[in-house]
């Protein structure tokens, strides 16, 4: 291992400046949970869940929607980290050379702390957006509708802002 | 508030300390490559205890690491 393997390891073949693991990291979890977002969405709507549950109201309906989607949203997320890691490790293999220590360390977490931090003043927006929705008699639809809307919206808003951490420092 | 500038030599010592490579350093320290890179590059401030650390592998003090400002490089 020598001085010229610490530069070379931040390019790619083309001398082209490549992310780094938490950053790829980061957009592989963004790209996951929109995927797993549209796929539940959709089968939402097509309204598979009609077959097994009885739905009488809207509330019960949003209920039962987001308690299913929290914990799918967590064994996506943990399959799509561990394959990332696979991907990762098998990439390394093919291409040779030395493979970066891919710990997280007390940079990534500051990171993802400012990133999630700054972020979550979106989801409070969409919160109150709600709110509003409720105070003016919309259907609950609207209120729930705006709240996912804004979860997507803080998720994006968080990866962002993580990218933008690790490229400009902390 | 202005913002403090903090420096450090932690480039120039690893080159001293036989051309220490950044992974080697941070496998030693227990952080990634890209935090070593970071801190070189004066783009993140590390903690108390990892510059403590930093400190014991390169065997100097603490302030001979790192300064504020422009302050020339003491190494």
């Amino acid at each position: 291992m020598t001085i010229e393997h610490d530069i070379k390891s931040c390019l790619n073949d083309k001398g082209e400046k490549i992310m780094n693991y938490g950053e790829g990291r980061t957009l592989i979890e963004l790209i996951s949970s929109i995927a797993t977002l549209i796929i539940y969405g959709v089968a939402v709507g097509l309204g598979l869940y009609y077959e097994y549950i009885v739905i009488t109201d809207i509330l019960q309906f949003w209920a039962i929607v987001i308690l299913i989607y929290i914990p799918l949203s967590i064994l996506v997320r943990i399959a799509v980290h561990i394959l990332y890691n696979i991907g990762n490790s098998v990439a390394h293999e093919i291409k040779g050379g030395f493979p970066d220590n891919e710990v997280v360390d007390e940079r990534d977490k500051l990171i993802m702390l400012k990133a999630t931090r700054n972020s979550m003043f979106l989801f409070v927006v969409g919160f109150f957006v709600g709110l509003v929705f409720l105070a003016f008699k919309f259907s609950p639809h609207y209120f729930f509708g705006s709240i996912v809307s804004f979860g997507i919206l803080t998720d994006l808003a968080s990866t962002v802002l993580t990218v933008y951490y690790y490229r400009k420092g902390v | 508030m202005k913002k403090l500038v903090i420096n450090n030599n932690v480039r120039k010592c690893r080159f001293l300390k036989d051309e220490m490579t950044q992974l080697e350093l941070a496998n030693k320290l227990g952080v990634s490559r890209q935090t070593i890179v970071a801190i070189e590059k004066g783009k993140y401030s590390p903690s108390l205890e990892l510059a403590f650390k930093l400190s014991k592998v390169f065997d100097m003090n603490i302030d001979e690491l790192f300064f504020l400002g422009d302050r020339n490089e003491s190494v």
